[in-house]
């Protein structure tokens, strides 16, 4: 599958050289989400997650949840290019060398082949975003993102084997493990490039971050974490919820003060690291919340991404709703979940977490206002196609399904 | 320490001046066989003389892929693109330029190598102190780099010193049967070394001959 995402980002781009415009290069993800749905429905996968795995060496092993994602978060990005008002066919290679490497992270077996593939993705990114808008924020993204994948690479060697007492290699692995996730997962104080990288590059080449590597991340983290011995994970899970708060918090009052075509992508990342918390719990409940939070984003992160159009308003206004947290929407469930999670850790982290989600409620409440007086909208871009039409009711309507069926939903994409 | 343990320590600072010191379009080559040559001795008292193929290898085709890439994008009849070797926002004017700044943030790194290297056990107690010292200072040499890079070339010499100094760690912790997933990490380090390689190639294909000659006029005055 990681070859088949390399060679679909090499061709894609090829055509969109070829054509000039782009137009048909959505094509090639599109023939990859049906390779990779076919995969998800033919395929039961391995059983267990591959931290649970013996196996050594370089092998990969695909679990259920991994295999989920990844199909849902092809699908994201498909429907972020078909959304795109306008496409280079540059964010395309992008998008397929993230969700090779992003494959690669969910399936390896080893940590140094896990932080391998986070490098090669963060690489990928910032030479993109470095190319399309150079400027502070891009070089910091380079930057952060070298340094976390250098993290997870020098942390990978001291991880402690299990059943021995290496209490200062133990805490030591745990922290720079900590420190590589935090960098990539844009959290404080590493996290300033999530957000000034979002205000600067459109969302078609933001989405490989925010909607297949960064929850790539997040799954693995969860497999990674009962591997680590004591020493290891309380530093680790501990980081994750503390600076994933703070995260949420910081970049909710961010996204309130924003403006239009960058408050989605700030609430975004204040949503990753409510879903980062919810790891750091590690109870079932906050993991559980974490996922339906990122399959919230992957439904509607395709049309709220990219900047709002004449004739995308209603389904703009749906999908602002759905990530609102007003029950039934799907973001409730999800932050719910997580709340929970939070709750049964620390009563200063249920504090926390009510705070951070009544600012990005708030934030929500006021994208939906926007969109519904059609006052967020940019003068020069393209009038939406037909297909683009009907493709932004099908994400919006999809986050409404979710949240009418939320456990029902995340068995069936991630097998939870 | 003894006095083998002390010679890869001080082979090891070395190596990590040249890698934060070094500049420019041989800079990846340069870097790489600095770390090569910082980490090499320590890989052979660990795991023999086989154990330093992977870093050598590694910063070698590292060196190579950047001229074949480079050579081979100039090939290409296409768009001229990103500058590889061009900061990519303007330095502010300071008393300490870059490579000062990135020396003084190695300098701060060896008390962090140090203390790692004494109390942090990776194999055979204080035998190998000398081998985990190289191994962290070179690392750290190439998240300095990383952090303080200004350009492209910049994160790709940190990615390369980054990954062979985390392949020995990791061959060291796990021993000959590590060495797969060590070669395949060193594997970073020329694929780096080619997208800079193709970036500079791209970029240089894009401008006119008597363009760059009016550029290496005005270099020279």
């Amino acid at each position: 599958m990681v070859g088949v995402l390399a060679c679909a980002g090499i061709l894609g781009k090829a055509i969109a050289d070829a054509t000039r415009r782009g137009s048909a290069a959505w094509l090639v993800p599109a023939v990859v989400v049906l390779i990779a749905l076919l995969t998800v429905t033919t395929s039961p996968g391995s059983p267990t997650n591959p931290a649970a795995a013996t196996s050594g060496g370089v092998n990969l092993v695909l679990g259920r949840s991994g295999l989920g994602l990844l199909a849902a978060a092809a699908m994201a990005i498909a429907f972020t290019l078909v959304l795109a008002p306008i496409r280079d066919g540059g964010e395309l290679l992008v998008a397929c060398v993230v969700g090779a490497a992003s494959t690669a992270v969910l399936s390896a077996t080893v940590p140094l082949i896990w932080g391998l593939a986070a490098a090669v993705a963060a690489g990928a990114l910032a030479v993109r975003w470095i190319a399309v808008a150079p400027g502070p924020a891009t070089l910091a993204a380079g930057r952060i993102g070298g340094v976390g994948a250098g993290c997870l690479l020098g942390a990978a060697a001291f991880i402690p084997p299990a059943g021995g007492v290496y209490e200062p290699r133990a805490v030591l692995s745990g922290a720079v493990l900590a420190v590589g996730m935090c960098c990539l997962l844009g959290l404080v104080p590493f996290g300033g490039w999530a957000a000034g990288t979002a205000g600067h590059v459109r969302g078609a080449d933001f989405a490989p971050w925010g909607l297949l590597f960064a929850p790539a991340m997040l799954v693995s983290a969860m497999d990674l974490a009962p591997q680590l011995v004591p020493g290891g994970e309380i530093p680790f899970n501990n980081t994750l919820l503390v600076f994933g708060l703070v995260t949420m918090i910081v970049s909710g009052v961010a996204a309130a003060r924003a403006r239009d075509d960058a408050r989605y992508a700030r609430l975004l990342i204040a949503d990753l690291a409510f879903a980062a918390a919810g790891v750091g719990t590690t109870h079932p409940q906050g993991r559980t919340g974490a996922f339906i939070i990122v399959l919230t984003h992957l439904c509607i992160g395709p049309l709220l991404l990219n900047s709002s159009r004449a004739g995308l308003h209603a389904q703009r206004s749906l999908a602002w709703l759905s990530v609102s947290g007003v029950p039934p929407t799907p973001a409730f469930w999800g932050r719910y979940l997580v709340l929970i999670g939070c709750t049964a850790t620390a009563p200063a982290a249920m504090a926390a977490g009510l705070t951070g989600g009544t600012v990005l409620f708030l934030v929500a409440l006021e994208g939906t206002v926007r969109a519904h007086r059609h006052a967020d909208a940019r003068a020069g871009e393209p009038t939406p196609t037909r297909l683009q039409r009907g493709a932004a009711w099908a994400v919006a309507g999809v986050a409404i399904v979710i949240g009418l069926a939320p456990a029902v939903a995340a068995h069936g994409v991630f097998g939870i | 320490m003894s006095n083998g343990q002390f010679l890869l320590s001080v082979i090891a600072v070395i190596g990590a001046i040249v890698i934060v010191l070094v500049e420019g379009r041989r800079a990846i080559g340069v870097a790489s066989a600095a770390a090569a040559i910082a980490l090499a001795p320590s890989a052979i008292v660990v795991g023999g003389p086989r154990g330093a193929v992977i870093p050598v290898l590694g910063a070698a085709s590292a060196g190579l892929a950047v001229r074949l890439a480079r050579l081979a994008a100039e090939r290409l009849p296409r768009v001229s693109g990103l500058d590889p070797l061009v900061p990519v926002i303007a330095p502010p004017d300071g008393l300490f330029g870059p490579r000062s700044v990135r020396m003084a943030a190695v300098a701060c790194g060896l008390p962090a190598a140090s203390w790692i290297s004494f109390n942090v056990q990776l194999v055979g107690g204080a035998s190998a102190r000398g081998v985990v010292f190289a191994a962290v200072y070179t690392w750290i040499a190439g998240i300095t780099r990383t952090l303080l890079g200004r350009t492209i070339e910049d994160l790709a010499v940190g990615t390369s010193v980054i990954a062979l100094a985390a392949g020995v760690a990791w061959t060291t912790q796990g021993g000959p049967a590590t060495s797969t997933d060590a070669g395949a990490l060193a594997g970073l380090a020329p694929l780096s070394g080619a997208v800079a390689g193709w970036l500079t190639g791209r970029h240089r294909r894009g401008v006119p001959p008597e363009r760059a000659a009016e550029g290496a006029t005005e270099g020279m005055r």
